[in-house]
């Protein structure tokens, strides 16, 4: 970055840096619902000052992203404030004319949505975009606004930005639609930029580079930043100030560090104490100083024993090559997701698959499943090779490898009971009778710590954990001996994630499972993994115990990923 | 784009083959004997009778018969009617009329449908909302001779405004109301396409980053929402230009139009398979060109469709 940015409008001067540029109090935001009013947001507090930092932490309906909506009036469907005051920059938002507001926007108050994929119009291009931003706001038109754009975009991190600047949101890949995102929400030199998940749905080691990029920009230009998110670790690494919000409330705030050190509320106790980032941390720094760490570590974690483990699984150079249809006869193109990988993964331990999106592990558990069948290579199942098996054997097969899938929302049937879902694979095995299969499934909900009343629930009546949970028991019940779960945790609050993370620990103590953990996040491989494989555009780049691969990364790539957990600042 | 034009109209072939055969053995397997029927209760001397089935190569197998067809298209020679008329010139007299009211029955839905949708769905649960879907379900629900009687009797004959048949005065004044009769249903169907999608897109995420922006709302509309919204509106009613012209037989003859649905119910009438399958035969190619039309106007409106 050798280019001078533009000042900003505002600069931070001595007089202005004790006047909140925004400052909210006492806000209520209610949804209008069948059943009548809904708060989302109960008694709000909350100031930023200019130029300064600060992070809203909390999950998925905590009121988080409803408060930074309602700052700039776009509170989705029937949310409406009900009370309190946002004061930005002398303004009163809540009594402001449409008018005033739309001046506001953009101008004055600039956002930086969640989902990259989403947000931007797909018949557009990237350029109108941008360009929009500036014509709106009245900063420049023509010929100058082209050139603006490609400014912009180069700003916000985009190689080659004039030619991309011609491109279509869906020739971006995700990192980069998020940059073009950034690129709009500083269009017009905003006091304040709201970064709703900047981050969230992107690869780790992206979401990295994004972010110090994004801080880069906001501090050269004096930009006020609030930044929201369910990550604390992040929060803490981001911000200087955090409010931890909770049902609607902000149960906590102050500086980063201190709430870090001393969790006052104990939510906030809970939320440090489960972070997978920081707990993650926690364990590296534990081991470090020689100490044994209290923290949830898998259970043949190097203790020796599982050397002598039978290999349950033995991968061999597994290949897999899929054929792309071309635009014209002769243009078909072959992409080779899975790249000559070997592994063995040993009778009760926990083998992760790590790597980013588009790295071939969905893939490998695809053909682990025997739900796609390898170009080459094989796969040994208890020394039995899985590509001779005839359509009888395969259907026994099945019954012993079993998935957990990411989303909990979209792998249970919405128009089945949790009863019937985990009943089915016992009805398609036909084990046991009527009776006992009941029997079985009331078993399944005890040892994953449902309620029995379950039974005669639906899906959409249940949270994303419980769900899970479910998701979890339907796979036991055929009493498999590998279960490949396939980014498991990864769409969970941390809380939830933490607390799966524990049942699947208990489980396999208990029933001596064996795991295939694929997953993006490393923070979540530290704390149930006892091999990692890492994996990068379809190969396995580095392969050890977990302990090595924390300790003496031996590959870039690892140490890049390692780097991406949030909190490497952080101390405890 | 070229390769893709290419494979499109080469497809063609097989559906052009298989629509012709199909329409042919269907005319053929028609019950009663058609040159029987040209005499009428006298019957026809045999030796004339003969003389015809000889002319339209009737006394040939099937199959014969198809073949001899099909060269004569390939040399653009479709044949005659009994009465001698070559069935090309009847083509060319029916279609203009047909396509001239299936056009503006489909500006008519097109126009109105978007238009009206638009406002629906920007107030979806409004008192507008709520009538037009009133009506549009009412529309729907109707049979269209229905709607056609009734408005040919209450528009033309009571209140005299428009011409309540066209007969062999074929102008925009007289395909007026047969055109909005044809056009009714598919009307419907468009405004209620229109405005769930408009609704949808509504709270789409790239609509509230776009007001984000700074925009004002009738930029936000207009460059985010209704483009977007488009997209499956113009796939309907480029499927539906082929149903509106095939679809109008019943509309042509509540208002006795001199177009393809006429002429083609009179010929399967008198069982004239010559001029059966070319009209039906055009229909088809019609109705091909016109989704290819549409494929492409897709394309435009999404730049994430790759002809691949």
């Amino acid at each position: 970055m050798s280019q001078t940015l533009p000042t900003a409008p505002v600069v931070v001067a001595d007089s202005n840096v004790h006047v909140p540029l925004l400052a909210i109090r006492d806000l209520e935001v209610s949804f209008t619902t069948a059943t009548g009013l809904v708060s989302a947001v109960r008694g709000v507090d909350l100031t930023v000052y200019p130029g300064q930092t600060v992070a809203i932490v909390g999950e998925s309906g905590s009121g988080k992203s409803t408060t930074a909506h309602a700052i700039i009036d776009l509170l989705p469907g029937t949310g409406k404030v009900t009370a309190g005051s946002i004061m930005f920059d002398g303004t009163e938002i809540t009594t402001a004319t449409e008018k005033e507001i739309i001046a506001l926007r953009g101008r004055a108050i600039g956002l930086v949505p969640q989902d990259p994929m989403s947000n931007l119009n797909p018949v557009w291009k990237i350029g109108y975009q941008v360009k929009e931003a500036l014509k709106a706001n009245g900063i420049a038109k023509g010929s100058a606004a082209n050139a603006r754009v490609t400014e912009l975009l180069e700003e916000a991190g985009l190689p080659d930005a004039a030619r991309r600047a011609k491109q279509y949101p869906h020739e971006f890949s995700g990192g980069m639609r998020q940059r073009a995102l950034i690129a709009i929400a500083l269009a017009a030199r905003p006091k304040l930029l709201i970064a709703d998940e900047p981050t969230s749905a992107l690869d780790v080691t992206v979401q990295r580079q994004i972010l110090d990029h994004l801080q880069h920009l906001t501090e050269e230009l004096g930009t006020a930043v609030l930044f929201i998110t369910h990550d604390l670790g992040l929060a803490a690494e981001r911000a200087e100030h955090l409010v931890v919000m909770y049902r609607g409330k902000v149960v906590e705030s102050g500086p980063a560090a201190q709430i870090l050190s001393a969790p006052r509320h104990p939510y906030t106790q809970r939320l440090v104490a489960s972070a997978p980032s920081l707990a993650s941390r926690r364990i590296q720094s534990a081991k470090a100083l020689g100490v044994t760490a209290t923290e949830l570590l898998a259970p043949t974690g190097g203790d020796g024993v599982s050397e002598t483990r039978p290999d349950i699984v033995v991968v061999d150079n597994l290949t897999k090559v899929f054929h792309l249809r071309g635009g014209r006869p002769g243009a078909a193109k072959t992409f080779k997701a899975v790249d000559d990988v070997s592994f063995t993964i040993k009778r009760g331990t926990t083998m992760a698959l790590v790597g980013e999106s588009g790295s071939g592990k969905s893939t490998v558990a695809n053909i682990m499943l025997n739900l796609i069948d390898p170009t080459e290579g094989k796969i040994n199942f208890e020394g039995t090779d899985l590509s001779t098996l005839n359509k009888k054997q395969l259907f026994a097969f099945r019954r012993r490898v079993q998935p957990i899938f990411q989303d909990p929302y979209g792998s249970l049937d919405p128009m089945y009971s949790i009863y019937r879902t985990i009943e089915e694979p016992l009805r398609t095995h036909r084990v046991g009778d009527r009776k006992s299969r009941l029997q079985k499934v009331r078993d399944l909900l005890d040892m994953v710590s449902l309620p029995q009343s379950t039974m005669r629930r639906f899906p959409n009546e249940l949270s994303g954990g419980q769900r899970q949970r479910v998701a979890i028991a339907r796979a036991l019940a055929l009493e498999p001996d590998v279960i490949v779960c396939d980014e498991a945790v990864s769409a969970l609050d941390v809380l939830v994630q933490a607390q799966i993370l524990t049942l699947l620990n208990d489980l396999q103590a208990e029933l001596g499972l064996t795991y295939l953990f694929i997953t993006h996040d490393l923070a979540v491989v530290r704390q149930v993994a006892d091999q990692v494989c890492v994996m990068k555009t379809g190969k396995i780049v580095e392969s050890a115990t977990t302990d090595e691969v924390f300790d003496n990364p031996r590959e870039e790539y690892t140490r890049e990923l390692l780097a991406a957990i949030p909190g490497a600042k952080l101390t405890f | 784009m070229a390769w893709y034009i290419g494979r499109r109209v080469l497809q063609m072939i097989p559906v052009f083959l298989g629509a012709t055969l199909l329409i042919y053995a269907m005319v053929f397997l028609l019950p009663g004997d058609p040159v029987a029927a040209l005499g009428g209760d006298r019957g026809l001397n045999p030796a004339v009778a003969e003389q015809i089935r000889a002319e339209f190569n009737l006394d040939k197998p099937f199959f014969v018969q198809y073949l001899l067809y099909l060269k004569g298209i390939l040399t653009l020679d479709f044949g005659t009617t009994f009465s001698g008329r070559a069935v090309i010139d009847v083509m060319g007299e029916a279609f203009p009329v047909t396509i001239q009211l299936a056009v503006m029955a489909l500006i008519f839905e097109g126009v109105l449908g978007i238009g009206f949708g638009l406002i629906a769905g920007l107030r979806k649960g409004g008192v507008f909302d709520a009538t037009l879907l009133l009506v549009s379900l009412f529309v729907i629900a109707m049979p269209t001779f229905v709607i056609g009687f009734v408005m040919q009797y209450v528009v033309g004959v009571k209140l005299q405004w428009l011409p309540p048949t066209v007969g062999g005065d074929v102008s925009f004044q007289t395909l007026l109301m047969p055109a909005i009769v044809l056009g009714a249903v598919s009307f419907a169907y468009v405004l209620r396409l229109t405005r769930t999608s408009v609704a949808e897109n509504l709270s789409a995420d790239f609509v509230r980053t776009a007001t984000a922006k700074g925009l004002t709302r009738s930029r936000v509309v207009n460059v985010h929402v209704l483009r977007n919204s488009l997209i499956p509106v113009i796939t309907f009613l480029g499927a539906d230009l082929g149903g509106l012209m095939a679809g109008a037989i019943v509309t042509e003859g509540i208002f006795n139009i001199p177009g393809v649905g006429n002429t083609l119910y009179k010929a399967i009438q008198q069982g004239q398979a010559p001029t059966v399958v070319s009209l039906v035969t055009v229909l088809v190619i019609v109705y091909i060109f016109a989704n290819l039309f549409v494929d492409l106007l897709y394309a435009a409106l999404d730049p994430r469709i790759r002809y691949a």
